[in-house]
């Protein structure tokens, strides 16, 4: 058995390669998760770059890298083992196999894929800056944002924050991970807990939109958790607006249906 | 006023707008810029939902909404006795740039009553627009709704700083538009379309010609401007049921301006009660499911390869109104039996496209999978088409449709349908 840790897409890549060139097959490796497993089979842990190459050149088709790239930031610790598992399907039984939706572990990986997908397209919608007074520098605005996301996905998310908030100081805070900004460079912190306090007068504002934005004649409440599902709740300053904008939305609706027009009004007064 | 008071009347104004899309626009960052923004080039975000179900993309608000006209089917005509407010140009720029640094928003939609003149308000539609690009350099995004009547001169600005123009056709017909507003011209709303798709193309023409004219200017030294005008084009709304247009006529109306004025979207919406509203227009309920029917039909229309009269001749009544009950598709699927069954393993893409269940991307993973084996009715599952709706209409090697001639056919969908849809109400 070989016992392999890895945490990133690119050291999952350098040990899978060396694993292949050696042909050691899925069932014989072991991807640990956590220092805690690390216990039960320090024992047995040989070296396995200590085992002779097999196998001088591997190709891997783009697609599957393209594949394992985002797939690494889920959170199903099963990940590695799936990813190196499809790897050697790839080189030793089927270069094709990529191809085939119905294989379940192309399944499998394909929804991961999908779902680290959905995940940050959620991330970047959802996450709300709350606007804060900067400590060192008072004059100047300082963004801080919290949100829990389901997968590993804050680095997959730097580009979009960064390109579209260039000129802003900021920071998103998650349990995971933290990213910031200072309008020229990007670094990741160690996760925290939720932050205390956090609080911008302009949700008033955003809240008056919401409000009233929205028509009660339409009412459509599943569709409306469909895309935003409660878990997202918590941090959208927006959601504590949606039980009451429901219950009123029949009576608002009611009203206007039954409701006789000025135009009718004023004629009857025109009448008396 | 207050800022907050004023934007509940003008959020409430506005909400009667079907579009908040935020898409098709080219990409830009702010990353050499000296304001905030981006596009992504492709599908814009929504960043809420409200309880009806409806994407929260842009701050979607009128500039005012007094109104010198009198539509009927409008909550701002000027006979109606709801709240008046008007923005300023400043207060308007603050609230989006404020919103879009909290990540709400990708951009604004603004439209308007329309106040003294129609050039007038499209100037200071413009002048917002304007402001935000030039003082803020702002790179969201901006959709603005136009003033039909509006100078050539101003439509022509509009389109500089603005992502995307709309004008609204409103009502399916002519006659319907000069009976529900009165003060509104339809030849003016078509020559404006006209202006529109014009300078779209000639930008768009530049911006190809400047790619392959690289060398070129590269050698001779000037520099080349390419002028980008609305790049995420022109889109139009068209109000459903507030008078007696049947489906048929809407969507031919559709296909007309999708085709002459190469309409980006055409929006559907549902004619919704309104505080006060007119006298001469029906109270009811929005026609939800209409407007959800149309829309199933418009995609039809842009990507399936139907035509209009395919779509709207299949109900019993042949009054050109779609089947409320099933989606289109389907409804022409049932009265066209003899087109099927269709051969999951070589049938031609156009024909998959036309069974019902297999949308654009089961139609893609059908073709790529079966060049590698022959598939089998259960793989379908794994694809991710819906076999309960194909399984009517396919054959595969061990599967023939047992319930094709059934004259329960229709029902057993309706029955099917209307379990889906109490999910969603
Ligand atoms: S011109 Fe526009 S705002 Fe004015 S009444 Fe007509 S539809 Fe409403």
């Amino acid at each position: 058995m070989v016992n392999i840790q890895v945490e990133t897409y690119k050291q999952w890549r350098t040990q899978a390669r060396e694993l292949l060139y050696r042909q050691i097959p899925p069932e014989d490796v072991h991807w640990q998760v956590d220092q805690q497993s690390n216990l039960l089979f320090s024992e047995d842990d040989t070296d396995f770059l200590e085992l002779p190459i097999k196998q001088k050149t591997i190709s891997i088709p783009k697609a599957f890298l393209e594949l394992a790239k985002p797939v690494c930031h889920h959170r199903d610790n099963s990940r590695w083992g799936l990813l190196y598992s499809i790897a050697w399907r790839l080189v030793f039984e089927d270069k094709h196999l990529l191809n085939f939706d119905i294989d379940p572990q192309i399944a499998k990986a394909m929804s991961m894929r999908k779902s680290i997908g959905r995940d940050i397209h959620k991330m970047e919608a959802f996450v709300r800056f709350r606007k804060t007074p900067c400590a060192s520098s008072p004059e100047k605005d300082y963004f801080i944002a919290w949100f829990e996301p389901e997968h590993y996905i804050v680095p997959l998310v730097v580009s979009f924050f960064t390109r579209r908030f260039s000129n802003m100081h900021w920071s998103i805070l998650t349990p995971d991970r933290c990213l910031h900004w200072d309008t020229k460079q990007a670094w990741q912190t160690e996760g925290v807990t939720r932050p205390e306090g956090l609080h911008d007068e302009l949700e008033e504002l955003w809240k008056a939109y919401y409000k009233n934005i929205f028509n009660p004649a339409r009412l459509k409440l599943k569709a409306m958790q469909s895309e935003m599902p409660k878990k997202y709740w918590v941090n959208l300053p927006e959601a504590p607006l949606i039980g009451e904008l429901t219950r009123q939305s029949m009576f608002r609706t009611e009203k206007m249906m039954t409701n006789t027009s000025s135009e009718i009004n004023n004629r009857k007064l025109k009448l008396k | 006023m207050k800022t907050l008071h004023k934007l509940a009347i003008l959020a409430d104004a506005a909400k009667y707008d079907a579009s908040c899309a935020s898409s098709g626009s080219i990409k830009r960052d702010s990353k050499k810029g000296k304001g905030i923004g981006s596009t992504s080039g492709g599908m814009g975000i929504c960043h809420s939902y409200t309880p009806d179900g409806r994407c929260v993309s842009l701050l979607k608000i009128l500039l005012t909404n007094f109104c010198i006209y009198d539509c009927s089917y409008c909550i701002n005509r000027s006979s109606s006795d709801v709240q008046r407010a008007r923005f300023s140009v400043e207060e308007i720029v603050n609230l989006t740039l404020d919103f879009y640094k909290r990540n709400y928003i990708e951009g604004l939609f603004l439209s308007s009553g329309i106040i003294q003149s129609s050039d007038y308000t499209m100037e200071q539609l413009v002048s917002v627009a304007k402001t935000l690009r030039k003082t803020h350099d702002f790179r969201g995004y901006i959709h603005l709704k136009t003033i039909p009547d509006a100078s050539p001169e101003l439509l022509q600005q509009a389109g500089l700083y603005a992502d995307r123009l709309s004008i609204n056709i409103e009502l399916p017909s002519k006659k319907s538009l000069k009976q529900y507003a009165p003060e509104k011209d339809p030849s003016t709303i078509h020559q404006s379309m006209t202006q529109l798709k014009d300078h779209i193309d000639e930008s768009k023409e530049s911006r190809t010609q400047k790619k392959s004219a690289v060398t070129v200017t590269r050698r001779s030294g000037e520099k080349k401007k390419s002028l980008v005008y609305s790049p995420a084009g022109q889109s139009t709304q068209m109000i459903v049921g507030a008078d007696e247009s049947s489906d048929k006529k809407i969507l031919t109306l559709s296909h007309y301006l999708y085709n002459k004025y190469s309409m980006r979207r055409v929006y559907y919406s549902a004619f919704s009660p309104i505080p006060d509203a007119s006298a001469v227009l029906p109270i009811k309920s929005p026609p939800l499911m209409r407007e959800h029917r149309l829309y199933q039909a418009d995609w039809l229309l842009r990507f399936y390869g139907f035509n209009v009269n395919e779509i709207s001749e299949n109900n019993s009544a042949n009054d050109g109104m779609l089947d409320l009950e099933i989606d289109p598709k389907l409804a022409w699927a049932i009265n066209h039996r003899e087109f099927f069954p269709v051969n999951i393993n070589t049938a031609t893409r156009e024909d998959l496209l036309r069974v019902p269940g297999i949308g654009a991307i089961g139609a893609s993973r059908i073709i790529q999978s079966r060049n590698f084996r022959r598939l089998r009715y259960q793989d379908l599952k794994k694809i991710g088409v819906s076999v309960s709706k194909v399984s009517a209409f396919i054959e595969t090697q061990d599967h023939t449709p047992k319930q094709l001639d059934s004259q329960y056919l229709r029902q057993s969908f309706v029955k099917q349908e209307n379990q889906q849809l109490s999910l969603f109400n």
